[in-house]
């Protein structure tokens, strides 16, 4: 699969919707077919900043889809927070090579909060259906875990699907894993170097996953990293 | 022209390597660094820090005024 350069594109909100306290779900309506890998991100143009996203579903003709985290407070968490029905979004795709290729190992997809939307892309995506894969995703509570219930039913669905939520702080009322999420795949996974293993999310989990897993016998040339600054 | 990649705001998306490889590439930690400031034409060195995606490519005229991206007036 060979990535395309970006253009510029302009879309239409269609949807904004609250998925947790602290994501919202982006649908924008394009005047034209978008082609790009599940994997790949957009590149946001506000004002004369950009910030990049990564595209949250795969390819589907002129409908793009974001899931943005406005917890940070910076330039793009308030220019989401502004956005409504009709807006117009302009942005520079498709951008990143974060998306497997050439190896056909079972995929171990390890998120934290918006670090799940490439996965999300993938997951949903028939061209990675002949793969095996089993996403980690992880949030700092129960509220936190957005669309877990569609994940849970797509792994219901999908022969070669596997799903475990992961909080870090449990309450009562959860009864899956709890802990911090690199822990969590260590306990769940037997040999986690025969696995590909891609993990997207902040800075410090991924290095501190990385290091994890290293020291556990996961060599660096099968970890693939999406850093969300 | 001189031009500069902004290592903190780099992330590895390498868009500048395919417009102009012979300007541009990835280090070891997969930033993007100038390796010939005179490797391609002005126009196409605009263009690979116009694609940037997070504008880490800084230009800068003989004079050394910032030409990309656009001064905030």
């Amino acid at each position: 699969m060979s990535p395309t350069l970006p253009r510029s594109y302009s879309g239409v909100v269609r949807l904004k919707e609250k998925v947790s306290p602290d994501v919202y779900r982006l649908l924008l309506e394009l005047p034209v077919a978008i082609e790009y890998i599940s994997g790949q991100y957009a590149s946001f143009l506000i004002g004369q900043h950009r910030r990049p996203f990564s595209f949250a579903a795969p390819p589907r003709e002129n409908i793009v889809e974001f899931l943005i985290d406005v917890s940070p407070n910076g330039i793009a968490s308030k220019y989401c927070c502004k956005l409504s029905r009709g807006d117009v979004v302009s942005f520079l795709a498709p951008y990143g090579r974060f998306f497997p290729d050439g190896d056909d190992r079972p995929l171990l997809l390890v998120a934290t909060g918006t670090g799940v939307a490439p996965f999300r892309a993938q997951l949903y995506d028939s061209r990675f259906h002949h793969r095996l894969a089993h996403l980690f995703f992880g949030a700092v509570s129960q509220d936190h875990l957005f669309m877990e219930s569609d994940f849970r039913e797509y792994a219901g669905i999908r022969e070669k699907f596997l799903f475990t939520p992961v909080c870090i702080e449990g309450r009562s009322s959860w009864d899956g894993e709890i802990g911090m999420i690199g822990q969590v795949v260590l306990k769940n996974i037997r040999d986690i170097n025969t696995y590909a293993i891609y993990i997207c999310g902040g800075p410090a989990m991924i290095r501190e996953t990385t290091d994890l897993f290293m020291d556990h016998g996961a060599l660096r040339e099968h970890i693939h990293k999406e850093e969300f600054v | 022209m001189r031009v500069v990649v902004k290592r903190d705001l780099c992330i590895g998306a390498a868009t500048c390597v395919t417009v102009a490889p012979k300007v541009f590439e990835m280090d070891d930690e997969m930033k993007a660094v100038v390796k010939d400031q005179l490797g391609a034409d002005a126009d196409t060195i605009l263009e690979a820090a116009r694609v940037c995606p997070t504008l880490a490519i800084y230009i800068y005229d003989d004079d050394d005024k910032q030409i990309f991206p656009p001064p905030a007036e």
